[in-house]
């Protein structure tokens, strides 16, 4: 079997991290989704697609951890919809944060070559 | 491309979107139409080309696939109904070992009680060849040519054998897919 080309790698690695980056950009104040999605590209590093970030909120939104709102704050009056975090929302990331550094520090040895 | 021809493409997108979106109640569909309208409305507005932002989310019926799955996923784990597991379970079966293993195991649960039923619907029609029998130290579940030849072992019990067999099978069955499908679809 080939190795997956970097660039499909890095779009499955981001994918994967994609929920946990959604409620992480969401503790601050409530974003709707364009914001989302280049606030996570930009500054949590990830190559998320623009197709890909809706799917993703509708699905948190139905398991509880985000709410939405339809606000109408353009300059044109088009509306937008602002997703915020719940408190199972908050509760979730959380437990996912802890996972991941727990993850992250096992990785991290295992690249260092610490582990017997 | 000229402005009346781009707002027709971007109207035409939102309409075939709408098309792939049928599966989901109207409430939904009407939201996540909107949401990807603005999406693309920002988009252009921030002096993005319609044809470039209309790429960038993809073909309508790639972008309604997720939302769709999603549901299927929800309806049938609501459900809990074996008929709507399995193809949601099979769905995965291409890139997932263990819904090939679910899958596998659940058509091996279901030899037994099918062939019951079979035989205990023959058994309706042909009473004196139909049943389990032995003969010359074989047994054998089915249709026999010479009844004289062997014996036949459940008589009337094979219907309700049948039934308790088939019984047993759904419920082996949904117990399995729920288990795997909750795995593979978490959150719905």
């Amino acid at each position: 079997m080939s190795p997956r080309p970097p660039d499909n790698r890095r779009a499955q690695q981001s994918k994967g991290f994609a929920e946990m980056a959604i409620l992480c950009v969401l503790r601050s104040r409530p974003h709707y989704g364009l914001e989302l999605l280049e606030r996570i590209n930009a500054d949590g590093g990830l190559e998320l697609a623009d197709g890909t970030i809706y799917p993703l909120l509708h699905r948190l939104e139905r398991s509880g951890q985000v709410a939405s709102q339809w606000a109408t704050d353009t300059p044109n009056g088009r509306p937008r919809k602002y997703y915020t975090l719940t408190a199972l929302g908050r509760s979730e990331l959380s437990t996912m944060l802890a996972e991941w550094r727990a993850l992250r520090d096992h990785i991290d040895r295992l690249a260092e070559g610490d582990l017997p | 491309m000229s402005a009346p021809t781009e707002h027709r493409e971007l109207n035409a997108w939102l309409r075939q979107l709408r098309w792939s979106l049928a599966a989901l109640p109207e409430e939904d569909r009407r939201e996540i139409v909107a949401e990807l309208e603005s999406h693309l409305h920002d988009r252009i507005d921030a002096g993005m080309s319609v044809p470039h932002a209309l790429a960038s989310l993809g073909s309508p019926s790639d972008c309604a696939r997720p939302y769709v799955e999603q549901y299927g996923a929800a309806r049938a784990l609501g459900s809990g109904k074996v008929l709507e597991l399995l193809p949601l379970v099979g769905r995965r079966s291409a890139r997932d070992l263990a819904a090939i293993a679910t899958l596998v195991l659940c058509g091996l649960l279901w030899v037994l009680p099918l062939a019951l039923a079979a035989t205990s619907v023959m058994k309706l029609v042909s009473p004196k060849v139909a049943g389990l029998w032995r003969a010359n130290g074989n047994y054998m579940l089915g249709v026999i040519d010479d009844p004289a030849r062997g014996t036949e072992l459940l008589g009337p019990w094979l219907f309700p054998l049948a039934i308790v067999a088939v019984l047993l099978a759904v419920m082996a069955s949904r117990w399995l897919l729920l288990r795997v499908a909750r795995r593979l679809f978490p959150q719905q």
